[in-house]
């Protein structure tokens, strides 16, 4: 008995590997001579885990996972040199861009709750593999470099790429037919434009002399702007209106190249023409990428941020104050 | 109480103080410049704990100051000397001195110029004293453009050829087969083609009856009287009117047509065999026009019978005679167009009640006069398009439907041809009305903008431009 407790208590304190060769040997040891009573018992699976006896086996697992990968991967990074790094490499590292999965989303990945002491201390752990591996990116090596990203893709969110890209300008595609479709504003108007280039009639020789009574096809190809399916000069009768919207096209010297087709609504004529000339600056840019820095010069693409401005109290107007009475 | 009176009293004591403020300012030395006033004071002291605020402040105020009155600098001599361009010096041209006579120089309206080569290109009418539009007048907006242009012209268009092959056709043939009513959106040339195919018919020598404006005759700007005999509304001075017009545009054809009845009234008695010039003439004597009606009814139908030349009606604003007038009767009711009598005769040529052995009876509608909307009945017998549905259940005038019915629409396309604004667009270049140099870019710019439609290219697009 003596002998059985002092291999126990050497045992106990043993690595993790040695957990299932330390259970089976106690079971066998305790229980020789009750052999034969326990034949029949269920077959007891010994745990693959050392954390299997915590309160939170899959959490502890993680965080053994992480601090084995930060362990290796650090050492082989001071094997490769490459650690510590000095202060000015560590500054011309590129930015870290971690998009952890939040705490939920962590929580259904591995089926357990975590609650923000345990989430702070895996997201610890896994900004400091992140670190490790924009060291290992940085430096080029490669298998370093995968073994890590195999662990941190675990944990990182699917909406990486989406948070990454918020507040950045979604680039206009055209689609299968070649039109773009670009939103416009202006004051509380809102135009939605779609834009087509115009297919050019082909060209057909016509012989010297012959006169037909029928006239010739024109020439030259023209520009069509439908605004809720009504021309231009019938939605906007006034010539200040009208020139607003052709200023994009006459700007960029393309005004027989595209057809546009746009919908707009609130707000009123200025309002509605000046949506529209934002609308169809962005088309233009959409289809001729060169023409965005023309553009921005002569400040087509800005969305005018000039709204109406609030009434005041003690003003009659936004500005216009009563008139001064002197008693 | 002094010896002098009170005004005068006055004048002394004002003279008095000015003498003595005189001599104060001649004993004190000349002031100096005053000394600067201290940007910011405080009334009352700065409140304690405030001190370093109130400094700020008035640092600010300081800087605030200099910058306050912007400074004025001499232009340049050289700069004020010199003009704008030296291409296009800040003098007038001399198109636009006084005495240039400057005009349009084109080809003239006629079968030469009318061919399909000249699509595109501009023709001017002749300054004959006799020329319909001269003699009859012209549509208001017509009338203003040719106010602004320095000689009378207009493009030749694909749909002008079509006009003068159908009155080729229609030479020989009497009027009921030629019917046409001219349609499309507003502004899109109606009233100019109708306006071509007046010059072609009295270049080829019809007889031409055109009425620009058919508006003003049922707009109540004229007499009008009711008849028993015809049981309508005669209107005596339009009637006098018209006869007059049509003496002076048709003096040579109407010499040689005699009458083949005669026109015997209580007032009348005209033998056959009189010409009709003769017959316009006794009724243009009596000039409070009690004949006219009855004078320009014989001479209708006079015109009607004979066959030695073909007779063109070319009424424009025709829907204005299909609905009621802005007459009213003695029960304040407003009287119908086809109750009066020019309207009437009109619309009989155009239903083809009355015919012209040789000729044609075309029409223009206006889409533009909000006085006169183009009525129900003639929107279903010519199908035309409808920004809105129209119910079934709205009533449509029996008469009106009949005078409609038969008539052939003839529809204006929508945008004018690249190649025909392009000519339309040389004759306001020609006669110096653009603003810019860049022809390109403004005619295709007012091209998009006014979506081919002549009349906005013209008065909203070439006219009504910003760009310079």
């Amino acid at each position: 008995m003596s002998l059985l407790r002092s291999t126990a208590a050497r045992t106990r304190f043993s690595l993790p590997a040695t957990t299932s060769t330390h259970f089976r040997s106690i079971q066998t040891a305790t229980n020789r001579s009750q052999d034969s009573d326990r034949r029949q018992g269920p077959v007891k699976v010994s745990p693959t885990s050392p954390s299997f006896y915590t309160s939170r086996p899959v959490f502890y697992d993680q965080v053994a996972q992480l601090e084995r990968a930060i362990a290796t991967t650090g050492a082989a990074l001071r094997r490769a040199q490459l650690l510590p790094l000095p202060a000015f490499a560590k500054a011309s590292l590129p930015p870290p861009q971690n998009v952890w999965q939040s705490k939920e989303e962590l929580g259904e990945t591995f089926k357990t709750k975590i609650n923000l002491t345990r989430y702070r201390k895996i997201t610890t752990l896994l900004n400091e593999l992140s670190e490790f591996h924009r060291i290992a990116n940085a430096a080029g090596v490669a298998d370093i470099s995968q073994k890590i990203h195999a662990v941190v893709s675990l944990f990182e969110s699917d909406k990486k790429e989406a948070y990454l890209a918020r507040g950045k300008k979604k680039p206009v595609v055209l689609d299968a037919y070649g039109r773009s479709y670009t939103l416009g504003k202006r004051k509380t108007s809102s135009a939605r434009v779609w834009m087509i280039p115009v297919q050019a009639p082909e060209l057909t020789t016509v012989p010297e002399g012959a006169e037909s009574k029928k006239s010739t096809p024109p020439t030259v190809p023209m520009t069509t702007i439908l605004v809720n399916n009504l021309p231009l000069n019938e939605f906007f009768p006034l010539p200040a209106d009208r020139e607003r919207v052709t200023r994009p096209l006459k700007v960029a010297g393309l005004l027989g190249k595209f057809n546009v087709f746009a919908i707009v609504r609130s707000g009123g004529t200025t309002g509605q023409s000046g949506a529209l000339a934002h609308g169809i600056s962005k088309g233009i840019v959409a289809h001729e990428p060169a023409l965005e820095v023309l553009f921005k010069k002569a400040k087509l693409t800005r969305r005018d941020p000039r709204m109406v401005e609030r009434k005041k109290t003690g003003l009659a107007k936004a500005r216009k104050a009563y008139t001064w009475v002197k008693r | 109480m002094s010896l002098l009176s009170s005004n005068a009293r006055h004048v002394a004591l004002v003279q008095k103080s000015l003498a003595a403020g005189a001599l104060r300012a001649a004993s004190q030395p000349a002031k100096a410049a005053p000394k600067e006033r201290k940007a910011a004071q405080s009334i009352g002291g700065v409140k304690k704990g405030r001190k370093e605020k109130w400094e700020t402040k008035k640092k600010q105020e300081k800087i605030h100051k200099t910058k306050d009155i912007p400074r004025f600098t001499r232009m340049a001599e050289t700069k004020l000397m010199m003009p704008k361009t030296f291409q296009r010096p800040a003098t007038l041209p001399e198109a636009f001195k006084a005495g240039s006579g400057h005009v349009l120089e084109l080809p003239l309206f006629g079968r030469e110029t009318l061919v399909p080569r000249n699509v595109g290109k501009a023709v001017s009418y002749s300054d004959a004293p006799n020329n319909a539009a001269k003699v009859f007048g012209l549509p208001r907006k017509m009338f203003f453009e040719y106010r602004i242009l320095s000689s009378p012209c207009s493009v030749v268009r694909d749909v002008t050829l079509q006009a003068v092959e159908t009155l080729e056709k229609a030479k020989a043939s009497s009027s009921l087969d030629s019917r046409i009513v001219l349609h499309g959106r507003a502004g899109c040339g109606k009233s100019f083609l109708l306006h071509q195919a007046v010059q072609y018919a009295q270049a080829e020598g019809w007889v031409v009856f055109y009425v620009p404006r058919a508006a003003s005759l049922v707009n109540s700007t004229t007499t009008f009287a009711y008849d028993l005999r015809t049981q309508t509304y005669l209107q005596p001075h339009a009637s006098y009117r018209t006869l007059d017009k049509l003496l002076k545009a048709n003096s040579a054809l109407f010499a040689k047509l005699p009458m083949k009845k005669a026109l015997v009234t209580e007032k009348l008695n005209v033998p056959a065999g009189t010409t009709l010039a003769d017959l316009v003439q006794i009724a243009l004597k009596d000039r409070s026009a009690g004949n006219s009606a009855v004078v320009l009814d014989a001479l209708t139908s006079e015109l009607q019978a004979q066959t030695q030349f073909p007779v063109l009606l070319a009424v424009d604003d025709f829907q204005a005679l299909l609905q009621d007038s802005s007459y009213k009767d003695h029960f304040l009711r407003p009287i119908k167009a086809n109750h009066l009598s020019l309207p009437r005769l009109i619309l009989d040529f155009a239903s083809g009640k009355r015919t012209f052995a040789k000729g044609a009876v075309v029409t223009a509608l206006t889409n533009s006069d909000t006085n006169f909307n183009v009525p129900l009945e003639i929107q279903d017998a010519l199908d035309l398009p409808r920004a809105h549905p129209v119910s079934p259940y709205q009533r449509r005038d029996g008469d009106v439907q009949g005078y409609v019915h038969g008539l052939t629409g003839f529809k204006l396309p929508d945008r004018m041809s690249s190649d025909e604004m392009a000519g339309l667009f040389s004759v306001w270049k020609d006669d110096m009305a653009l603003t810019t140099d860049k022809y390109d870019e403004l005619f295709l710019s007012k091209y998009v903008e006014s979506d081919g439609n002549p009349r906005d290219f013209v008065w909203k697009g070439l006219l009504s431009t910003f760009s310079t």
